[in-house]
């Protein structure tokens, strides 16, 4: 072999394992592949734009009231710029932290209610006390954000930052939205596609028709619940605006407008606060908002006396000449009544045409107020003076029959003005186009107008008294007894004419025949001692219900709105029915004690304390036991019945009667209910019937130591007529 | 002539023979087996176990991993085998960008075992295929991170400005946010390209989907096991009759062989006694199994 040979051969198989190697282990190369980088273009980061729109002076007389007494997540510092646009628009914001129960007297001095962020629920009664402020043409915000849940009471060291604990706030904003129709959903609106610099900053660029969203371009909200209304939705997301919670819905909306226009909702509240109010158009928004509460377009009646003037208040006898003492003497308690308000009051011979005021007078004297009468659709008759009036020694002040009395006159009458006049029955009708006509006596009229630029309340009356009178009901906001037409509030003491109102042929509607024997049943007297500690009610609406029913003719006395009666008062009357409900019984109600010992006759006292109470002698009352089936007042009960009574509602310990009660000379007592074995001093007295005698005293008398309302429906009526039935039988 | 020049006489032939045989046979063809040792040793595949937290201290882990496979001249394709919630970003980055690195040495696939969520998919969309199994977990694309406190002044500590203190404020975190998920989004459309079937608006949302429904929308390219995407990645290298080289397991045995210390809890994990997890300031990229509502 040549030596060539041998190398060649060395050479190949030095490499034949290296190839076979290779070609065992190895079939390629590998080629990386081009890995390009990101395009910077693909990251781009804005920076959110501030627009700040500066608030325009305004003259507004609203009352925006904020509350924060539903544990409201949320500082006060939280709503500075939504403040400050009110401040600049006029109008007077304040917070109201006050007890759920202040929240309807609250409600009467506003024109604007802002609610934001509660974190407990609205009570039934407060949810109705809004609506109704609402339907009276008040205007509502609320506001709920995602971000603001229930606070945790202790700080969850597993949980600092509330992700797993978090307590949803939205059944509390939907205790009060749903009332008006508005709906939040527990969830947050977010756009992957076009935001502000994070998914849950939407960009809402939807907007409904309507004065809060003009001249909006972009609104921002920075995580907002979604909301469903009965009415328009103002602010809308657009295709990519979803919800983690509404999968497959769409336009979904962050603010609606209730169906009334009264009541505006948002999901967010970072509107109101800095610096999200100067992003986008939120500012202006947020001006359109204020300028929306601003707009005090309440519809303010005698209900909201006197908060439904707005500025100083002219004080004005209806009647011209001399001014009456007894309002002089009024004007003074009126006043402190109006500061409370913070309106100042003061007394003039005549109204300016440019200032809120309060007209008194009577019916016979209208010349003043009768421009006013007219707007509001009332027309007084009456007949003419020689017809009806008695020449009078002492012409009363607030009713001056001569139109233009000499100065000699006017001396004369402000010399005869030194105590009461004597009380002149008018005649005459009232007609109210909304309401009816009406008897002048026995009617306070109440007439409120707004137009001009100035509120005025007219109240007149028959007489000086009466309409002194009528300005406590006017400052107690008492109107049960009333009837409501628009602008005009016809009130009644109770009392007819004869051949007046129901009795009077012209005012009976057709088909409303009279009941034979209607007008000749005896007649009762439903003395309402609703005065006095505690008490949450009376029962005069079921006794006037159950006796009319019977009857029996029935005349309703309010000492909390008729005050104390007189000895006079309360005779005449076949039976009188002391109802105290369940009032306790003061022992300083020294009126209370003055009416019950000037009653002669007939008495039915009923009431967890109908009479004055020993000390001491008081226990709670749950049931009844019947003793003495066999009595008259017990008649449709049997004997040993136990009747369980509903529980009290203010829950005043009822008057345990002793033996010694009704214990006079010649007096028979009898025990015909006593307590039951429920109730704490069981086998007492709980109702007994006693016959007096002498002719000051009260002939016949019970005592039933139980509110009426306590009993079940139907005993309440057998009790009564049996009650009565027994006071009248001879 | 003596007897042993008559022997060598008489065998001269046959031992001339024999050690041109040995000259030009054996040791040639030993020379060659070795030769081919060092030129075509047998190839391996390495596998990089990406299975805890990406942390900092856990990075320094992951990349001794990407070093060995790089220092060992018989790795020829690199499996990243994923089982990780993500973590903290610029751990996160820091891997992937590593691993960008390393395809252009060799190929790299990743295997999914039960989740690459977050961070761990950043990091597992750096390989040139995915393989995941149909249940696992794959995707939450985003980032989250905790707001900056608002600190106001006081007269004991006196800073330079306004956020020295916090290093960002609300708007800037935002911001900041806002960034790394627009370079999150961008990395997967780029890294995926054409392959993705979701569209970035709906990446954003940060859901995680299973295996089957990832494949379907292109986040991932293949279902099968480790073996699947070993086997992948040998193919990509051409390689064939390969060894499989679990890397951590050498990492580990340098480890201990350097430092006779106890062994130290794996990097990343909880607290086994409190089973808490501590959050040092910062961005990540994480998908947090509590958050997840994962069993």
């Amino acid at each position: 072999m040549t030596r060539r040979r041998q190398i060649l051969l060395v050479v190949l198989l030095i490499a034949l394992p290296v190839a076979l190697q290779s070609l065992w282990f190895y079939r390629g190369r590998y080629t990386s592949p081009s890995v390009s980088g990101i395009d910077e273009v693909q990251i781009a980061l804005a920076t959110p734009e501030y627009r700040f729109v500066p608030g325009e002076p305004k003259e507004s007389t609203a009352r925006v009231v904020i509350d924060l007494s539903h544990a409201n997540n949320l500082e006060v510092d939280d709503l500075s710029p939504l403040r400050d646009r009110l401040a600049a628009l006029g109008a007077t914001a304040v917070t109201f932290q006050e007890p759920s129960d202040a929240l309807a007297a609250e409600l009467r001095r506003a024109s604007a209610w802002i609610t934001i962020a509660p974190t407990t629920a609205y009570s039934p009664e407060q949810r109705d006390a809004i609506a109704a402020f609402v339907a009276d043409g008040g205007r509502l915000l609320i506001a709920a954000d995602p971000t603001r849940s229930v606070p945790p009471i202790e700080e969850d060291s597993f949980d600092p930052f509330g992700l797993f604990s978090r307590i949803s706030a939205v059944p509390a904003v939907n205790s009060l939205a749903s009332a008006f129709g508005i709906v939040y959903f527990d969830d947050y609106l977010y756009n992957l596609v076009e935001n502000e610099g994070n998914y849950r900053n939407v960009k809402f660029n939807e907007f409904g028709n309507h004065a809060l969203t003009e001249d909006l371009k972009t609104v921002t909200l920075f995580a907002t619940h979604s909301l469903r209304g009965n009415g328009r939705a103002l602010v809308v997301g657009d295709a990519d605006t979803r919800s983690p919670l509404r999968s497959g819905a769409s336009d979904l909306a962050a603010v609606v407008l209730s169906a009334d226009e009264h009541v505006l909702a948002l999901g967010d509240l970072s509107l109101f606060s800095e610096p999200y109010h100067t992003i986008s158009d939120n500012d202006r928004f947020l001006s359109n908002i204020a300028y929306w509460l601003a707009e005090d377009v309440r519809d303010w009646s005698i209900a909201e006396f006197p908060y439904l003037y707005k500025g100083p208040v002219d004080l004005v006898q209806a009647a011209g000449g001399n001014l009456d003492p007894r309002l002089i003497a009024r004007s003074a308690v009126e006043r402190v009544a109006f500061q409370k308000a913070g309106l100042p009051l003061s007394l003039r011979p005549e109204a300016a045409p440019d200032r809120d005021t309060l007209f008194v007078g009577t019916f016979d004297n209208l010349e003043a107020v009768q421009e006013f009468l007219v707007t509001a659709g009332v027309t007084v008759t009456l007949p003419a003076e020689d017809e009806t009036e008695p020449a009078s020694s002492t012409p009363e002040a607030i009713d001056t029959g001569s139109p233009t009395p000499t100065p000699v006159a006017e001396e004369e009458e402000a010399a005869s003005q030194a105590g009461p006049p004597a009380t002149r029955p008018v005649s005459g009708t009232i007609t109210v186009e909304s309401i009816g006509v009406v008897p002048a006596a026995g009617t306070t009229l109440y007439v409120s107008d707004h137009s001009g630029g100035r509120a005025v309340v007219i109240t007149l009356a028959e007489d000086a008294d009466s309409a002194i009178k009528a300005l406590d009901r006017l400052e107690s906001n008492d109107f049960d007894n009333c009837v409501h037409g628009g602008a005009v509030t016809v009130c009644s003491t109770g009392e007819a004419e004869e051949g007046s109102g129901l009795g009077s042929a012209g005012a009976q509607a057709p088909g409303d025949a009279e009941k034979p024997g209607e007008r000749q049943g005896p007649r009762i007297l439903i003395l309402v001692r609703d005065i006095g500690r505690t008490g949450a009610r009376t029962n005069e609406q079921e006794l006037e219900g159950i006796l009319t029913e019977a009857v029996y003719s029935v005349k309703v006395w309010s000492m909390r709105r008729d005050g104390t009666p007189s000895s006079s008062d309360t005779t005449g009357y076949d039976a009188i029915i002391v109802d105290s409900g369940d009032y306790a019984f003061d022992s300083g109600d020294i009126e209370s004690l003055v009416t019950l010992t000037s009653l002669r006759g007939r008495v039915l006292f009923i009431g967890a304390q109908p009479v004055p109470v020993p000390e001491g002698d008081t226990a709670l009352i749950n049931d009844l036991v019947v003793v003495d089936a066999g009595h008259p007042i017990a008649k449709g009960f049997e004997q040993d019945q136990v009747i369980p009574l509903n529980p009290s509602e203010s829950g005043v310990p009822a008057l345990v009667i002793q033996p010694e009660a009704l214990d006079s000379a010649g007096a028979e007592v009898a025990v015909i209910f006593e307590r039951g074995p429920q109730s704490e001093e069981a086998g007492a007295r709980a109702l007994v019937a006693g016959t007096g005698g002498g002719d000051d005293a009260i002939e016949r008398a019970i005592v039933a130591a139980f509110a009426l309302y306590q009993l079940p429906e139907d005993m309440q009526r057998m009790l009564v007529l049996n009650a009565v039935e027994w006071l009248l039988a001879e | 002539m003596s007897s042993l020049q008559q022997a060598m006489t008489r065998f001269s032939p046959m031992l001339r023979g024999l050690g041109r045989v040995i000259v030009l046979g054996i040791i040639p063809l030993a020379v060659g087996i070795g030769l081919a040792q060092l030129v075509a040793p047998q190839p391996a595949v390495g596998i990089v176990k990406i299975n805890a937290e990406i942390w900092p201290l856990s990075l320094n882990f992951f990349m001794q991993e990407i070093e060995e496979a790089r220092r060992d001249p018989r790795v020829k394709a690199v499996v990243i085998q994923v089982d990780s919630p993500g973590g903290e970003v610029v751990a996160t980055q820091s891997l992937y960008l590593e691993i960008q690195k390393l395809r252009s040495q060799m190929p790299v696939v990743a295997s999914i075992d039960s989740t690459a969520a977050s961070g761990a998919y950043y990091v597992a969309v750096a390989a040139d295929s995915l393989y995941a199994k149909p249940s696992s977990t794959v995707g939450n694309i985003g980032v989250w991170g905790i707001t900056p406190p608002e600190i106001g002044v006081n007269d004991a500590v006196l800073a330079s400005g306004p956020f020295k203190l916090t290093a960002s404020n609300e708007e800037e975190f935002i911001r900041r946010i806002e960034g790394i998920r627009q370079e999150f989004i961008a990395t997967v459309v780029n890294q995926r390209g054409e392959r993705l079937k979701i569209s970035p608006v709906d990446l954003s949302q940060g859901l995680a989907y299973a295996g089957r429904e990832a494949q379907r929308l292109g986040l991932i390219d293949h279902l099968g096991t480790q073996a699947d995407a070993i086997a992948a990645a040998a193919a990509q290298a051409s390689i064939v009759n390969y060894d499989v080289v679990d890397l951590e397991a050498r990492v580990v045995a340098r480890l201990l062989a350097a430092t006779p210390a106890p062994q130290a809890a794996r990097p990343g994990a909880a607290d086994p006694q409190a089973g808490r997890r501590p959050l040092p300031p910062g961005v990540y990229l994480l998908y947090d199994a509590q958050l997840g509502g994962a069993p």
